[in-house]
């Protein structure tokens, strides 16, 4: 048997030892007086230690730093942005593409989501959109393309980014415009629809032939929960193929809507 | 509130400990906690949620207190020993323990950085030596023989008499 080292003694009292060593070292305990005496001075400070700060864990959590975990998000409390403001951070900070598996993302507060229960509420809520949430939404096919009638169709096709149009009861926010790759053109918006709590979020591409499928859409909800579907991994390929995908400029958005009066 | 951030609030009473162990000191501690909070949730999309959060957000307080040491700022290793520890009555058994309790905090403060963040872990946290390796972003060799010298080391401070003394010191300046 080799020699047992204070590393040996440190892992047998912490029970990490192979059992093979441990039962050596178990062994030698109980005949050699010396090392029992190493052995109890290594254990007797593990304990010490444990025991000087035991009483820590007991202290609820102080106020300030629950309200930080609570609330602290990318926005400050008690504002509305607007989406002008909200759209120009995204911009500024790059992130608008590389945000969709962001869970911090949050509804658009002109839209009216979120405002009631405070600024911040939903602001960590992502709900992936999974497909049978499909047939709860009459009138709309959210996982393929947008109907030319759709208030949304409307909204992609005309609206500036950092506007919000309204028809009925149904609000649309064009967030960003991109050209992830080639002439396509896609844009992320947002939406509130009838009769619906959450904000749906969505990223649509503009097709030949001039309609708008959604690449991927999910609800952001109010009360935190989201639930992870085979859409987490459609949205991380969407987010990696467009990180470097830079949102058009508001001039260079508004030429690439009016190419497209077809 | 959501799941993660409910998670997050329950977890804070054991990063405050993490973080006093580390520091030394309360105050230090919950500014320590508070910039680890923050950084967590400003970067939460780095976390991916099939794994353990204690563990991403223990090493994000770690990694703050590392910074922190390198700025050098305050209290890397000024203990905290506060009178409510030292107790009333020289006689009394558990104010005597107390005192012990304090002057192993004063003691801990003193070890190195890097074998004090391994003991907050393996023997004040409870961690495995892996999960201590994890969240330290070390080999689990390194905690092994890390952990023994700071073992070593602490219960050499707690038997010398110097030591004692300074404890008693610090216990009084505050």
């Amino acid at each position: 048997m080799t020699a047992i080292s204070d590393e040996d003694l440190t892992a047998y009292a912490d029970n990490e030892l192979p059992e093979s060593r441990h039962r050596e070292v178990a062994e030698a305990l109980q005949h050699d007086h010396a090392l029992r005496q190493r052995y109890q001075r290594i254990a007797q400070a593990g304990t010490l230690a444990r025991q000087a700060y035991a009483e820590l864990a007991d202290e609820p959590a102080p106020a300030h730093l629950r309200r930080i975990a609570e609330t602290a998000a990318t926005a400050e409390p008690g504002t509305e942005p607007g989406l002008r403001h909200a759209y120009r951070r995204s911009v500024g900070a790059r992130i608008v593409a590389a945000n969709w598996v962001r869970w911090l993302w949050r509804p658009v507060p002109a839209l009216g989501a979120g405002v009631v229960a405070g600024a911040l509420a939903g602001a960590l809520a992502v709900v992936l959109f999974t497909p049978e949430d499909s047939g709860r939404t009459p009138g709309l096919d959210l996982t393929g393309q947008i109907p030319r009638d759709s208030p949304i169709h409307e909204a992609l096709q005309t609206v500036a980014s950092g506007e919000v149009s309204q028809a009925g009861e149904t609000r649309v926010a064009p967030v960003a415009t991109f050209r992830p790759g080639g002439a396509t053109v896609c844009r992320e918006y947002q939406a509130r629809l009838p009769d619906r709590e959450d904000t749906l979020a969505g990223v649509a591409c503009r097709r030949e032939d001039g309609r708008w499928s959604n690449e991927a859409v999910l609800w952001l909800s109010k009360d935190g929960t989201y639930r992870t579907a085979e859409g987490a991994s459609a949205l991380r390929r969407l987010r990696d193929s467009w990180r470097t995908a830079e949102p058009l400029s508001p001039a260079a958005e508004k030429r690439v809507l009016s190419n497209s009066e077809t | 509130m959501s799941d993660v951030r409910q998670q997050i609030v329950d977890l804070i009473p054991r990063l405050r400990r993490f973080a006093c162990t580390l520091t030394g000191s309360r105050d230090a501690a919950d500014d320590i906690v508070q910039t680890a909070l923050e950084r967590a949730l400003t970067r939460l999309d780095q976390w991916q949620p099939d794994t353990h959060l204690d563990r991403w957000l223990m090493r994000i307080v770690h990694n703050v207190w590392i910074d922190e040491i390198r700025r050098n700022r305050r209290f890397v290793s000024v203990p905290e020993v506060s009178d409510r520890h030292l107790g009333a009555d020289p006689g009394d058994r558990l104010a005597e323990a107390r005192v012990a309790l304090s002057q192993t905090r004063v003691a801990i403060a003193r070890l190195p950085a890097l074998q004090r963040d391994v003991l907050a872990l393996v023997c004040v946290d409870g961690r495995s030596y892996k999960e201590a390796a994890e969240i330290l972003d070390v080999p689990v060799g390194t905690v092994m023989s890390r952990l023994a010298r700071a073992r070593k080391q602490l219960a050499d401070m707690l038997e010398s008499p110097n030591h004692r003394n300074a404890g008693m010191t610090v216990g009084k300046l505050r």
